[in-house]
C-alpha cells in the first residue's frame, strides 16, 4: 500500500528535485516544465479518461515489493560505491540514485499487471538514465538531449493513445489480456 | 553533403504533402515517388566516402550497403502498398496515416544509417520505433494492438538501455573531466586511450539495447508478434530494413571497439547472442502454426547468423555482409508473397493453406523458391555466405561451434521446408469468389518479389563485380579479411 498514494505526486516531486544540479537553462526547462509538469498531466489525463483505479495489482504481495525495492536500492548504492572509488569522475550519491532508479523502474515494469504502471516504470527508468547522464557529467550535445526529450514525449504520448485504444478494445487494461500472441 | 540532407528530408516533405492534401489517389502516387527519389539519391551517393570529420551525416561503404537495401526494399513496399491500400480491411483514418508513417519512417531509417554521430544515430533509431509502431497496429484489432504495444514498449526499454551504453562510452572516453565527442572519426581516432572496462560494459548495454530491436535472442519476444500482425508490406520493411538499422547501430559500436582491449570481449558477446538467436529459432520453428510468424523467427535466425559471422572475423565478415544483403531481399520477397497468400486464402495458419501451386501457380513458385533460398540451397547467395562463415569456423579450428551451427541450421531448414511443402503442395482449395487478381495487381505485388529472388541469386557472383569491392571495403571496416 505504500506505493499506492504516491502514484503521481511521487513522480512529480522526484523530477522537480533534479533542478538543483543542472545549471543549463535548457535542462531547467526540460526537467521543470516538461518532466515535472507536462508528463504527469498527460498521465493524469490518461488515468482519468480511462477510469483507472488506484490499485497496483502487483504479482507479489506488498511486503515483497517493498523489500525488493529496498534490496535494489541497497544493491545500487553498493555498486555505486564500488565504481565511485574506481572512477573519481563519478559522484557517489547521484550515481547510486541513478542506478537504483533504473533498477526500480525495471522492477516496476515486470512486477505490475496494469499497463499504466508499465508506463510509469518506464518513466522512472528514463529518469534514472537522465540522472545517470548528469552524474557522469558527459557533455551531451544539445541535439541529443533534445532528441531524448522528444522521444520520451512522443513515446509517452503514443503509449497514452495505445492505452486509450486498448481500453476501448478490451474491458480492462491489464497485461493478462495481452497474452494471446505467443508460441507454446 | 546536401545530398545527404535531401535524402532524409525528401520523404518527410512527401509525407507532409500527403498530410495536407489527404487524398487517397495522391497517396498512391506519393509512395512510389518517395521511393524513387530515395533510390536516386542512394545511387548518387554510390562510392562516396570521407568528408569533414565533424559533419553530422556521412556515408561510407558499410552504410551505403545498408542504404541500398533500404532504398530498394522501400520501392517494393511502396509498389505493394499501392495495390494493398485500397483493399485493406481498415478504417479510413488508418489508411490516411499509413503513407505518412511509412515515408517518415523511411527518412528515420535513412538517418540512422547515415548518422556520423552515435548520439544522432540513437535519436534516429528511437524515431524508427515510434514511427513504425502505428504501422504495426494498422488493422486496429485486438491482436495488432497487442503486438504494437509489446513492440513499442520492449523497444523503448531497449533504447533506454542503449542510451546507458552511450553514456558509458562517454565515461570510457573521459579524461580528467574532458569527455570525448561522439562523432565517429573522433571516436575511431581516440579509441586507443579509452578505458577498456567501461567500454566492455558499454558494449554489453548496446548489444542488449539495440539487440532488442534487431531481434537478438534474449529480448526478441516482440518480433514474431509484430511481424505477424503488421500488414505484409510493413513486415517486409520491418524484417528487411528495420532490423538492419538496429544491427547497424551495433556494428558501428563494434567498429569503435576494434583494436582496443575490449575487442575480444565484444566478439564473445556477439558470438554468444548470435548463436543464442539461432538456437531460439531452431527450438520454436518446428511447432509454429502461423506462416508469418515462421518468417519472423527465421529473421531472428538470419540476424543471428550475420552477427555470428561478424564476430568470427576473417572471411566470415564478408560472408555475413553477403548474407545481410541476401537475407533482406529474400525475406521481403517472402513477406510480400505471404501477403498474396493471405489475400487469397484469408488465413495465416499453415494448416489452413494447402495447394497454393494448384490455385495460383506463380505465388506457389515464388513461395517455395523464397523458402529454398532462405534455407541456403545452392544457387542462391545465402549458400555462398553460409559456406564462407562455416569455412572460417573450420579455418579457426572451432569444430564444436561448426557442429552446433550446422545442426541448428539443419533443424531450421527442416522446419521451414516441412511447413512450406505442406502449404504449396496438397489439395487445391476453392478460393472465395470475390478474389479476382488483376494483371496490374500481379505486377505490383509479385514482380518485386521475383526481382528480389533474382537479386539473391545474382549475389552469388557479387564478389567478382564492383559490388564485391564495396563489400570487401565494408568487411574491412568491421575487421574482416579482404
Amino acid at each position: 500500500m505504500i506505493l499506492q498514494g504516491m502514484l503521481l505526486g511521487f513522480l512529480t516531486l522526484k523530477m522537480a528535485g533534479f533542478l538543483g544540479w543542472s545549471a543549463l537553462l535548457f535542462l531547467i526547462f526540460e526537467t521543470f516544465i516538461f518532466k515535472a509538469l507536462a508528463l504527469p498531466l498527460m498521465i493524469r489525463q490518461v488515468v482519468q479518461s480511462n477510469g483507472i483505479r488506484r490499485d497496483m495489482e502487483p504479482y507479489l504481495p506488498n511486503f515483497g515489493n517493498v523489500s525488493m525495492a529496498l534490496l535494489l536500492i541497497g544493491g545500487a548504492l553498493f555498486l555505486a560505491n564500488v565504481t565511485g572509488k574506481y572512477e573519481p569522475l563519478l559522484s557517489f550519491p547521484m550515481l547510486g540514485a541513478a542506478i537504483s532508479s533504473v533498477l526500480i523502474g525495471l522492477f516496476v515494469m515486470v512486477s505490475r499487471k496494469k499497463l499504466i504502471m508499465h508506463t510509469l516504470g518506464y518513466l522512472i527508468m528514463e529518469n534514472g538514465v537522465y540522472l545517470f547522464s548528469l552524474s557522469i557529467m558527459a557533455r551531451q550535445p544539445f541535439l541529443v538531449n533534445l532528441g531524448v526529450l522528444l522521444d520520451l514525449f512522443v513515446g509517452v504520448f503514443l503509449m497514452g493513445i495505445f492505452m486509450n485504444q486498448i481500453n476501448s478494445t478490451f474491458e480492462d487494461m491489464n497485461v493478462d489480456n495481452l497474452s494471446e500472441l505467443r508460441d507454446e | 553533403m546536401t545530398d545527404l540532407i535531401w535524402i532524409i528530408i525528401a520523404p518527410v516533405i512527401l509525407a507532409l504533402i500527403s498530410l495536407l492534401f489527404n487524398r487517397r489517389r495522391l497517396d498512391r502516387f506519393l509512395l512510389p515517388a518517395g521511393a524513387l527519389l530515395h533510390l536516386y539519391f542512394t545511387i548518387k551517393l554510390y562510392g562516396r566516402t570521407g568528408g569533414p570529420a565533424n559533419s553530422w551525416l556521412a556515408v561510407d561503404h558499410l552504410s551505403w550497403i545498408f542504404l541500398f537495401i533500404l532504398s530498394v526494399l522501400f520501392l517494393a513496399t511502396a509498389l505493394y502498398s499501392v495495390d494493398y491500400l485500397p483493399r485493406a480491411h481498415s478504417g479510413e483514418r488508418s489508411k490516411q496515416c499509413y503513407p505518412i508513417f511509412l515515408l517518415t519512417s523511411l527518412s528515420a531509417m535513412t538517418g540512422a544509417v547515415l548518422a556520423n554521430h552515435l548520439g544522432l544515430m540513437w535519436v534516429f533509431i528511437e524515431a524508427t520505433t515510434l514511427l513504425t509502431a502505428p504501422l504495426i497496429m494498422f488493422q486496429k484489432n485486438r491482436h495488432s494492438l497487442e503486438a504494437a504495444w509489446k513492440y513499442l514498449f520492449i523497444c523503448s526499454v531497449g533504447i533506454a538501455l542503449a542510451f546507458i551504453g552511450l553514456l558509458l562510452l562517454a565515461l570510457a572516453g573521459s579524461k580528467g573531466g574532458h569527455a570525448t565527442g561522439f562523432f565517429l572519426p573522433e571516436l575511431l581516432a581516440g579509441k586507443k586511450t579509452f578505458n577498456p572496462l567501461w567500454l566492455k560494459i558499454a558494449f554489453a548495454f548496446i548489444v542488449g539495447g539495440y539487440g532488442a530491436k534487431a531481434g537478438l535472442a534474449p529480448i526478441h519476444t516482440w518480433l514474431p508478434d509484430a511481424h505477424s500482425q503488421a500488414p505484409s508490406a510493413v513486415s517486409a520493411i520491418l524484417s528487411g530494413t528495420l532490423l538492419n538499422c538496429a544491427l547497424f547501430g551495433i556494428f558501428r559500436f563494434y567498429q569503435v571497439l576494434q583494436g582496443t582491449a575490449a575487442y575480444s570481449f565484444a566478439r564473445g558477446v556477439l558470438l554468444v547472442t548470435g548463436l543464442l538467436s539461432i538456437f531460439v529459432c531452431a527450438v520454436y520453428i518446428l511447432r509454429i502454426k502461423d506462416y508469418k510468424r515462421m518468417l519472423a523467427y527465421s529473421s531472428m535466425e538470419n540476424i543471428g547468423i550475420i552477427v555470428t559471422g561478424v564476430a568470427l572475423g576473417g572471411y566470415a565478415v564478408l560472408g555475413a555482409l553477403i548474407h545481410l544483403l541476401a537475407h533482406s531481399f529474400i525475406k521481403s520477397a517472402l513477406f510480400l508473397t505471404s501477403g498474396s497468400i493471405l489475400h487469397r486464402f484469408g488465413s495465416k495458419e499453415i494448416e489452413k493453406v494447402t495447394g497454393i501451386l494448384r490455385s495460383d501457380k506463380l505465388v506457389g513458385v515464388l513461395w517455395i523458391a523464397g523458402i529454398l533460398s532462405l534455407t541456403a540451397v545452392p544457387p542462391f547467395a545465402t549458400f555462398v555466405s553460409e559456406l564462407m562463415i562455416l569455412a572460417e569456423m573450420i579455418l579457426e579450428k572451432r569444430i564444436l561451434l561448426f557442429i552446433f551451427f550446422s545442426l541448428m541450421l539443419t533443424i531450421v531448414l527442416a522446419g521451414l521446408l516441412r511447413a512450406s511443402f505442406r502449404m504449396v503442395l496438397g489439395e487445391r482449395q476453392i478460393l472465395a469468389e470475390s478474389i479476382k487478381v488483376s494483371a496490374r495487381s500481379r505486377w505490383l505485388t509479385q514482380a518485386p518479389a521475383f526481382c528480389f529472388l533474382m537479386i539473391a541469386f545474382l549475389l552469388s557472383f557479387a564478389l567478382r563485380t564492383p559490388v564485391g569491392t564495396i563489400l570487401r571495403e565494408a568487411a574491412g571496416l568491421l575487421g574482416g579479411g579482404q
